[in-house]
């Protein structure tokens, strides 16, 4: 166990340990790589979601329907009520937010997650808006203000989000996205 | 009529015996960037019995590797054991035929119970029944088996039980079966 926990920068603790690997011919033959998506605009661009906010992606998993992204709302403003059907985990990167439906504000650090079932109407009140990331599961339904449904989303509307502004753009598409 | 999101809805809303056509706006998304699901018959020419000790053999039927998911039944052929181990993800199981129990609990499972196990569970698995048993399992991440003293030999996963199944295929010369992978 000694070897478990951070340990100060030397020679000896620097460097690549070769792990055993049993199945070593399976890994080699199945192994999905993971993704990395860096910072910058080259890798994911910011997508406009409609009038004062943009989608950074991160990441469509169409197997288990997980999407990853950055919502940015650019100056006080609101994200229309939506229902989600599937898990949600976010970290509040910059700026402020919360729901009209409960009582606490997340600022940059703050965790949130949310569950299946709930309904919610998000805002922010902050000059600069919100960068939130967020990993989201399953269906999102959007809803009017007379509570009639309008639309569903889930990992297909996100790439097509994404794809479609791509295209529109010239831009290539990053493989880095899919898993 | 029924319509979507009326909560009065008690049975599918189409009872017809015919394909519906369902609104997909991203249907060529879907075809591009989407993953079939997968069909593995009961024929052992889709997937055959590996043999897994000298009393048990395991058919396979899906291996995740995104998610260390694996999916088999195991046949334990006569009354016997599967040596302690401890999961370190879920199980869902439904005993198809036979019966067994663990020795650490107090139910028997008889063909179409359910057992759900979790991260954390020890236990060892027994069959007394003379036909032994045969156990759909559907098992998640790292199962680390122990030997009589409580040491740890060996810890499998989704790649130990891909390395059974394809090592017996290419022992065997038979085809690997693409329906098996997510």
């Amino acid at each position: 166990m000694s070897n478990i926990g951070a340990l100060s920068k030397t020679a000896a603790n620097y460097k690549i340990i070769d792990v055993p690997e049993k199945h070593k011919r399976m890994i080699d033959r199945h192994l999905v790589p993971g993704g990395f998506v860096g910072h910058t605009e080259v890798d994911s661009p910011w997508v406009p979601f409609g009038d004062n906010a943009a989608i950074r992606h991160l990441a469509f998993d169409v197997r288990q329907n997980w999407y990853g992204n950055i919502l940015w709302i650019k100056s006080p403003g609101v994200i229309g009520t939506h229902k989600h059907r599937g898990q949600v985990i976010m970290m509040c990167l910059e700026g402020s937010v919360r729901y009209l439906e409960y009582d606490w504000i997340a600022k940059p650090g703050d965790f949130i997650s949310e569950t299946p079932g709930q309904a919610h109407t998000l805002v922010t009140e902050h000059p600069q808006g919100v960068k939130l990331f967020g990993w989201m599961q399953g269906a999102n339904e959007f809803y009017d203000e007379n509570g009639k449904h309008v639309e569903t989303l889930d990992v297909w509307w996100f790439i097509n989000h994404y794809e479609t502004y791509c295209r529109e753009n010239n831009l290539p598409i990053n493989k880095q996205l899919y898993r | 009529m029924a319509k979507i999101g009326d909560t009065t809805m008690k049975a599918p809303a189409s009872g017809d015996f015919r394909i519906v056509d369902v609104p997909e706006p991203f249907r060529d998304i879907i075809k591009r960037c989407g993953v079939e699901g997968t069909y593995v018959g009961s024929s052992l020419d889709e997937s055959p019995w590996v043999p897994f000790g000298e009393n048990a053999a395991i058919r396979y039927l899906a291996f995740d590797v995104r998610n260390n998911w694996v999916g088999n039944i195991l046949w334990v052929k006569t009354p016997g054991v599967v040596g302690t181990h401890k999961h370190r993800g879920q199980v869902l199981m439904v005993c198809l035929e036979g019966s067994f129990r663990y020795l650490e609990y107090d139910w028997v499972a008889h063909p179409g119970a359910f057992i759900h196990e979790m991260p954390g569970e020890a236990h060892t698995l027994v069959t007394d029944d003379p036909n032994g048993v045969k156990l759909f399992g559907w098992m998640q991440g790292a199962n680390e088996f122990y030997d009589e003293e409580g040491n740890l030999i060996d810890t499998v996963d989704v790649w130990w039980f891909l390395d059974h199944y394809e090592s017996y295929c290419e022992e065997q010369g038979i085809p690997v079966n693409k329906q098996l992978y997510l």
